[in-house]
């Protein structure tokens, strides 16, 4: 998923300003992750359920979706900027004017659809991180195995199965969706 | 780890048949699959760890602790048959006398260590894959980013530090061990 390139430390308003079309890159704690862009089917997974909480969080005011590769600066000095495959920020933690920089701070929510080639390290640090930076919930969803793990802390997490359903809790109330219903048929 | 198609080798009798020096195999519901050996660092975070639960059972006569390539059949027709890095099998449900196969259900705890390039899907299939054939307790070691899952079942998922403990709780009583003990130099 990730190739460290061989730059040294390098700033968040550094990586705004290198962003190339095409190649997702994350910073972190300094040093630069360039992420490949991602399989089909893990693209329609992250569509699928971005296109469930962006109408049902607009509608009832209760804050912003933001799509793949939008960032989010965890720490400063060194830098650390994620980007999650689907986020979401609650209203009154939304900046009064966006700006055209990452956002300044950790989502709420935060969803990962892995990828088959995403190693068992890899998945955990990247939801652990989440959670550290002030992450409330985040969902690792897995399209090959068609199960979810739900994180909402290091001693509180659960995996679902492709019958059950992802919820809001109180990050996203009264959110649900059927996991299955985020797989594309014959996937 | 990858999968090798042999459709003569289907079950439990056919695996156990099996020589093939220097590779370990599983029977995924009646598929082969053929392990390559594991690292150092993998082996060295086993073989501590497989002392440590080896003296601890044999102390307070739990059971018996098995070391890795032990096969367990958990499935029959179409069988599956795992092996797990480490494995721990209470006193009432150790069979009386000697048999030459594998054991024949689940261990109570099963203990699987990661490789770097272990992916996700694969290493929390074969967490769950444990519990849904009745393990009672799965432990999965990552030495590289030194930490360990913690799988009680789907409901109940924990993620340890190195600074927190790996406890046996109501499978392996009274065992526990600081997870930073287990690896190399960071003690």
């Amino acid at each position: 998923m990730s190739i460290m390139f061989g730059r040294t430390v390098t700033t968040a308003e550094q990586l705004l300003s290198m962003y190339e079309p095409g190649r997702p890159t994350e910073l972190v704690r300094g040093v630069l992750r360039r992420l490949s862009p991602a399989g089909y089917r893990h693209g329609a997974v992250i569509g699928r359920l971005a296109g469930r909480i962006g109408p049902y969080a607009r509608e009832r005011n209760l804050g912003e979706t933001f799509g793949a590769e939008t960032g989010f600066i965890l720490a400063r000095n060194p830098d650390t900027v994620r980007a999650p495959d689907v986020a979401f920020v609650q209203q009154n933690r939304l900046p009064s004017e966006f700006s055209s920089g990452y956002f300044p701070g950790p989502p709420d929510l935060a969803v990962e659809v892995t990828s088959p080639t995403d190693t068992y390290t890899e998945v955990h640090q990247k939801a652990l991180s989440w959670l550290e930076h002030g992450t409330r919930l985040v969902w690792v969803i897995d399209p090959v195995a068609r199960h979810a793990t739900v994180y909402r802390g290091r001693d509180d997490m659960t995996v679902l199965g492709a019958d059950e359903e992802l919820t809001g809790g109180d990050v996203l109330p009264g959110f649900t969706v059927a996991l299955r219903d985020l797989f594309p048929a014959g996937s | 780890m990858s999968i090798m198609p042999n459709p003569s080798i289907t079950t439990a009798e056919d695996l156990l048949s099996i020589r093939e020096p220097g590779f370990r195999h599983e029977l995924v519901r009646g598929e082969l699959r053929r392990m390559s050996p594991a690292g150092h660092w993998h082996g060295g975070v086993g073989m501590v760890l497989a002392e440590l639960i080896s003296r601890h059972v044999r102390e307070h006569r739990l059971g018996r602790a098995y070391m890795a390539e032990t096969g367990f059949v958990l499935a029959r027709n179409p069988d599956t048959v795992r092996a797990p890095d480490v494995a721990f099998v209470r006193q009432e449900r150790l069979p009386g006398e000697f048999s030459p196969g594998y054991f024949p259900g689940p261990p109570d705890l099963a203990v699987e260590i990661t490789s770097p390039n272990d992916t996700y899907s694969e290493f929390h299939e074969k967490a769950l894959s444990w519990l849904e054939h009745g393990t009672r307790l799965v432990w999965v070691v990552d030495p590289v980013a030194k930490r360990a899952t913690v799988y009680h079942s789907r409901e109940d998922v924990r993620l340890l530090g190195p600074d927190d403990e790996l406890t046996g709780d109501e499978v392996l009583p009274g065992f526990t061990v600081p997870l930073r003990d287990l690896f190399p130099g960071s003690s």
